[in-house]
């Protein structure tokens, strides 16, 4: 059983608790144990938090990435949201003393130091990962196949680019998601702007341009 | 004339002015970014990569071109009080593409930095802080939410710092740090 502390976010528990629920019992089957991590907050919106004050960012998403430090155990997530802001602070402050340093500083003031002793993980790639769980086990765990069902994957830009400081490889026409899904039995779907922006951010900020960016995505 | 209008009239004839007055320059904006966004947005050379990949180009008057020429021209007025710098989307197919290896988002997200020392900031974003600082949740738990989550098995409220409120402390101990809590109501009372 590998563990890992299951990092929530906002809107997986507190709008779409279906996503908490089916991740830990499908994750358990896998031989993925998803701990709690008590005490996470936001991770903060990378948007929001990003565009007002990174350092504001690098220190909040910091504290959730200490908390599983505490407990020793890598993060999974399953909000592409949040692995932007976790991952990317843990991936950034690992690798700049002068960031370190600074967040480091507010965060004595709460009894709490960044070490940069683990890594985070989106499930998804847990799943397709051959040492940790693999096509071959999830196609083994299917109890109903999901014939005839077809099935378009939206990757999601936070998840993927950018490219050099992720690992996911080619962001044009990625295909490791789509393995997952015929893993399933379902029939993956080929589409026009499988990797087009969905527009989180600019919604908060002009409607009219927001609503026009998901036109495409309709056809 | 510029194509578009904000109604603000300096700002229109600024934007329909497209020479370079070297008066508008400030060189210390363009070291800001570079240490803000930790990005070469000083190798720039214009071939228009990102805005062709930018999703918001094509639907609105947002070019990215043109915020990384403000950027390595030193334009700092001309681009922080430009309402187009809040419709980039941070997706990043921009810093993909781009051939000089520059993280073109990165830098729109220095020159947004730079914009709320100026009090310029969309009202939701502040709001969003207000509820982190609350409840530590940008999206905070409600009871429809709690009685789906009863129903699927889970506790009523997730063991985040809705179950854990002795970690909120923490929380507003680094947003204040910072001064954020009180910028953003000070922000918000004004408008």
């Amino acid at each position: 059983m590998h563990e890992y502390a299951f990092f929530l976010g906002c809107i997986a528990p507190n709008r779409y608790p279906g996503c908490e629920a089916s991740a830990i019992k499908t994750s358990e089957k896998v031989g993925i144990k998803l701990l709690p991590l008590k005490g996470a907050s936001c991770c903060p919106a990378p948007g929001a938090f990003g565009s007002i004050d990174l350092n504001v960012w690098y220190a909040m998403a910091a504290r959730n990435v200490v908390l599983a430090e505490e407990m020793k155990k890598d993060i999974a997530l399953i909000c592409n949201g949040c692995y932007k802001s976790i991952y990317e602070v843990n991936h950034i402050l690992k690798h700049n003393d002068e960031l370190r340093d600074g967040v480091n500083e507010v965060l004595a003031e709460i009894d709490m130091q960044f070490k940069g002793s683990i890594d985070v993980w989106h499930l998804a790639e847990l799943y397709y990962d051959e040492k940790i769980c693999g096509l071959k086990k999830i196609r083994d765990s299917v109890t109903t196949p999901l014939n005839g069902v077809k099935i378009a994957a939206h990757y999601g830009c936070h998840l993927m680019k950018p490219q050099k400081e992720r690992h996911f490889g080619d962001t044009e026409n990625p295909m490791w998601f789509e393995e997952l899904i015929e893993a399933l039995g379902a029939e993956p779907v080929q589409y026009r702007n499988k990797m087009q922006c969905v527009v989180p951010v600019v919604v908060s900020v002009d409607m009219i341009s927001s609503m026009l960016l998901t036109l495409p995505m309709r056809r | 004339m510029a194509a578009k209008s904000y109604n603000i009239p300096e700002l229109d004839t600024k934007l329909a002015d497209r020479r370079y007055h070297l008066t508008d320059a400030n060189p210390e904006f363009t070291q800001k970014i570079l240490k803000t966004s930790r990005t070469i947005a000083n190798m720039c050379y214009q071939c228009g990569t990102c805005t062709g990949s930018c999703p918001s180009a094509p639907r609105s008057s947002y070019r990215i071109r043109l915020f990384m020429r403000r950027c390595v021209l030193g334009l700092e007025d001309e681009a922080l009080t430009d309402p187009d710098l809040w419709l980039c989307t941070t997706c990043y197919s921009c810093t993909d593409r781009c051939p000089r290896d520059i993280a073109p988002t990165d830098v729109i997200m220095a020159m947004r930095n730079l914009a709320f020392l100026r009090d310029i900031v969309p009202k939701n974003f502040l709001q969003t802080c207000q509820l982190i600082y609350n409840s530590g949740h940008g999206v905070p738990n409600n009871d429809v939410n709690r009685a789906a989550r009863t129903k699927l098995g889970l506790p009523a409220d997730p063991p985040t710092t809705h179950s854990y409120p002795e970690f909120i402390k923490g929380i507003q101990k680094i947003i204040d740090h910072y001064g954020l809590k009180e910028n953003a109501d000070r922000i918000l009372k004004g408008d």
